[in-house]
Parts: C-alpha cells; structure tokens; sequence
C-alpha cells in the first residue's frame, strides 16, 4: 500500500512539474515583445538625413542663400523677426522663409509617408518660433538633434522627433 | 488494476507531453517568421544605405565629398545607363531585386528618375523606404531637397 502510494505521488509530482514547465515557457513566449530594432535605425537615419539635406536646401529667392545661412540670419533677429534680412522679393523676410521652407518641406515628405513628427528649434527666441508638429507624438521616438554655430559662443539647435 | 492505473497515468503523461510539443512547435514557427521578417528589414536596409551612397552619384568638390547628397548629372546619365539590361544586370549583386527612384520635392517635385529597377516575377513583400536626400544641380550650382525611394522585393 505504501508503495502504491509513494508511485502515484511520485507521478503527480511529475504532472505538476510538467505543468509548471509549460506555464513557464508559455508566459516566456507570451509576454516577450516584439523587437523594432530595424526600424529604430532606419528611423533615427531618416531624421538625420531629414536635417542635414534641410538645411543645405538652397532658398529660391533669397539670393541662393541655403537654409542654415537664413537661420544664422533669423537667429540673430528679435522675438517677432523685426530686424531678420529681407529677400530678394522685399517682402518676406529670412525667418518668414526659413518657417516657409522648412513646413513645405515637412509637409512633402514625412507628413506625406504619414509619420507623426514634431520639429522644434532652440537657442534664441526668434528661432523658437519656428516650430511643426503632425499626427499624435506621445509615445516612444526617434530623434536627431543638430546643432549649428550662429556666431561665436551662440548656438542653436534643430531637433526632429519622428513619432510612432 | 494497477495495469489500468499504469495505463492512464501513461496516457496523461503523452497527452501532456503532445500539448507540450504542439504548443512549442507553434511557437517556434512564430518565432522564425519573425527572424525571417527581421531578417528581410535588414536586407532591406543595407540596400537603402548602398542607393544612399552610392560613389557613381556623389557631389564631390576638390576630393571631398558632402554627405547625404546626389549630382543630377551623375544621377540621369547613371539611370540611362542601367536602363541597359547588361549593365543592369552588373548592379544585381548590389541591389538584388529592389526598384530605386529619385523624386525631387522642394522648391517644386518637377523630377522624378528611376534609376534602377528588377523586380520578380513573384514576390511575397515589398519594403518601401523613403530617405530624403539633397540633389545638387551643378549648372544652377543650387541644392535641392529630395527624396530617394527604395522598394525591395521580398522572393
């Protein structure tokens, strides 16, 4: 009789070591996320890219003038871009461009592949105002964050956050 | 008696054990599509980052070259040429089956080339990448923002 019993716990402990097994293995497999890695690098490339082909992007009537001269020109102006260089045309002025070029070229592209986006500008208050947004950027992101030298011991900074 | 317990606590041990098998086997399979689509985004990727630097396009000024940027002169003569399937067919080991397209977009989206393009008779995906790129117009000496399209085919 004792035999019989000591066989039948030894069979339950198997069971139950069996079940535990599985329930390990299944909550191992359940709750491991999926990983983004490919798409983080391509993502943190293409905000990059975004950037530095921005800001060699020639005006078109602001005397050749590419995006990073209008910007240490901006960046120099006050709050309300009283005091930015005027262009070509006489009316807009290098910030109003620059606010201008940056959003089409936005609007062109990430908005159009429908990325959420967020762009902003630090360092000086007529910068700051440039700014863009599009779709919902609450979660996790990709940035790239480029600083550019405006003059001697002043510098701004343009970041992209590209949004999931 | 005790044969017929023997024999039941057998049976639930194998039923266990095939649950157990099913259950892995499945995840296993889950766990190599995965792989295989990890396995394709990479692929995919190294094929953006060979249109992006490609050294028959690049603007380069006294031996030096800028970053992230393409010559439309380079860049229409270079799509006429792979236009030829010979020469094509050189690129092949490069890009595989993929298409490459160059759109310009600011100030205005007037060009758009197709530089290369091979696509299967069959595939099961297609990963599309956009970059943005600057195109320099050497006979304005301006730069323009565009963007290159990369779509690899997945056989």
């Amino acid at each position: 009789m004792s035999r019989k019993g000591q066989t039948e716990i030894f069979g339950l402990v198997i069971i139950v070591i069996l079940l535990a097994i599985g329930l390990l293995f299944a909550v191992v497999i359940l709750t491991k996320t999926p990983t983004r890695e490919v798409a983080r690098v391509k993502e943190s490339v293409q905000a990059a890219n975004f950037l530095n082909t921005m800001m060699s992007t020639t005006s078109y009537n602001c005397g050749k003038r590419n995006v990073r001269e209008l910007l240490q020109n901006c960046a120099l102006a006050s709050e309300d871009w009283s005091g930015a260089a005027v262009c070509e045309d006489g009316t807009t002025n290098t910030c109003e461009l620059t606010d201008e070029m940056m959003k089409k070229m936005l609007d062109q592209t990430l908005k159009k592949w429908g990325k959420s986006y967020k762009f902003f500008i630090n360092g000086t208050g007529a910068v700051e105002k440039i700014h863009a947004e599009s779709g919902p950027c609450t979660g996790e992101r990709e940035a790239s964050t480029r600083p550019e030298k405006i003059r001697t011991g002043l510098d701004i900074s343009l970041t992209l956050q590209l949004c999931q | 008696m005790k044969m017929f317990e023997t024999v039941a606590v057998l049976i639930i041990f194998f039923f266990l054990l095939a649950i157990g098998s099913v259950f892995y086997f499945n995840a296993q399979k889950s766990s190599i599509q995965k792989d295989k689509v990890k396995a394709s985004e990479q692929y995919a990727f190294q094929i953006v980052l060979k249109a992006l630097y490609m050294p028959e396009l690049d603007c380069s000024f006294l031996v030096t070259q800028k970053d992230n940027c393409i010559d439309t002169i380079k860049l229409k003569e270079f799509a006429r040429l792979l236009a030829n399937e010979s020469i094509r067919n050189d690129y092949f080991t490069e890009f595989g089956y993929a298409s490459i397209k160059v759109n310009s977009v600011f100030p205005s989206n007037s060009t758009s080339v197709k530089l290369y393009e091979n696509i299967p008779p069959n595939y099961v995906d297609k990963l599309v990448t956009n970059s943005p790129i600057l195109l320099y117009n050497a006979w304005d000496d301006i730069y323009l923002f565009g963007t290159m399209e990369v779509a690899v085919y997945v056989t």
